[in-house]
C-alpha cells in the first residue's frame, strides 16, 4: 500500500523512493529506513532515479560518524549525502550468484568451499 | 637465514599514541636489542602528538647493529577502528554466529580514508581497501549494512 501511494505521487523524490521499495528484497526494514531517509533527504538531490538500485544508507546525511577521528585537532567525520559517495561503495555488499561468476571467481569459490569442508572433517575427530 | 653484520632487526609493536613508556612491553623489547627505550619513547611521543592520546599505533622499528634505530608509524588497527565505529568494546566471541555490532558503508568509507593515509596502503584502490575492511568486520562479528 505504501508503494502504491509512492507511485501515485509523481514528484521525482517519490519516483526514486518508488524504485527502491519496488526493488527492496529487504522488506519492512528498508521501507522504514526509506521513510526516515526521505524526511531528512533534500528533494533537490533525487535527480537520478535510475542509478540507485540500493536501499538508502542507514547513516543518513548529517549523521556524525562517531569514533572515527584519530587526530586531536580533528572532528568526527559527518556522513555525506548518499549521492556524494562513489558508486562502487554501494556494490560492496553484493553477493555474486554462482551462475554469474567468472571462471576465476568460480574456481576460487569451489576451492575455498573444499578447504572449509576438509577443515570441518578434520576437526570432527 | 640471518644475514651478516649489516642487517637491521625489525621490531613490530602496537603502542598507545603519546604514551610510550620505558616499561613493558616496550622496555624489555628494545632493551634486549641494546636500544635506549627512553630515546624511542621521546621520539615516538613527539611524532604522535597530533593523534588522540592512547590511540593504538602500530610501529615498525628497524634497529641497526650499531644500536641506532629508525621507525615508521602506521595507521591504527582496522579492527580497533571498526569497534569504535560500531560503539563496542569487544568483537564477537563467535564471529559468523554472533553479531556484536553494526556499521554502515559510510563508516567503512571513512575508515578507508584513514587507512589510505598509511604508506603501505597508499597505492591501493579505495575500493579494495573498503573490501578488506568489510572482511575484517566479518571476522570481528560486526555486520555491515547500507
Amino acid at each position: 500500500m505504501y508503494t502504491r501511494l509512492l507511485f501515485a505521487n509523481s514528484s521525482a523524490r517519490y519516483v526514486r523512493a518508488g524504485c527502491q521499495t519496488y526493488k527492496g528484497t529487504r522488506g519492512i526494514a528498508s521501507s522504514l529506513i526509506l521513510r526516515t531517509a526521505e524526511k531528512s533527504a533534500e528533494p533537490a538531490n533525487e535527480a537520478q532515479p535510475t542509478q540507485r538500485k540500493y536501499p538508502a544508507s542507514s547513516a543518513v546525511h548529517g549523521t556524525v560518524l562517531k569514533g572515527l577521528n584519530i587526530y586531536k585537532a580533528g572532528k568526527d567525520p559527518v556522513a555525506l549525502k548518499d549521492e556524494e559517495y562513489p558508486d562502487w561503495l554501494w556494490t560492496l555488499l553484493d553477493e555474486v550468484p554462482v551462475e554469474k561468476m567468472t571462471e576465476r571467481e568460480r574456481q576460487r569459490h569451489e576451492r575455498s568451499k573444499h578447504i572449509k569442508e576438509s577443515n570441518f572433517m578434520k576437526s570432527r575427530k | 637465514m640471518s644475514k651478516k653484520a649489516a642487517a637491521a632487526s625489525l621490531l613490530k609493536l602496537i603502542v598507545p599514541a603519546g604514551k610510550a613508556t620505558p616499561s613493558p612491553p616496550i622496555g624489555p623489547a628494545l632493551g634486549q636489542r641494546g636500544v635506549k627505550s627512553m630515546d624511542f619513547c621521546k621520539q615516538f611521543n613527539d611524532r604522535t602528538k597530533e593523534l588522540i592520546l592512547e590511540t593504538p599505533t602500530p610501529v615498525a622499528i628497524a634497529i641497526k647493529p650499531d644500536r641506532t634505530f629508525t621507525f615508521a608509524i602506521k595507521s591504527p588497527p582496522t579492527s580497533w577502528l571498526l569497534k569504535k565505529a560500531a560503539g563496542i568494546a569487544k568483537g564477537a566471541s563467535q564471529p559468523g554466529k554472533q553479531v556484536a555490532g553494526s556499521v554502515s558503508l559510510k563508516h567503512i568509507y571513512a575508515i578507508a580514508q584513514i587507512k589510505s593515509e598509511d604508506p603501505a596502503m597508499s597505492h591501493i584502490d579505495m575500493h579494495k581497501i573498503c573490501k578488506s575492511i568489510i572482511s575484517t568486520a566479518k571476522s570481528a562479528g560486526i555486520k555491515v549494512v547500507y
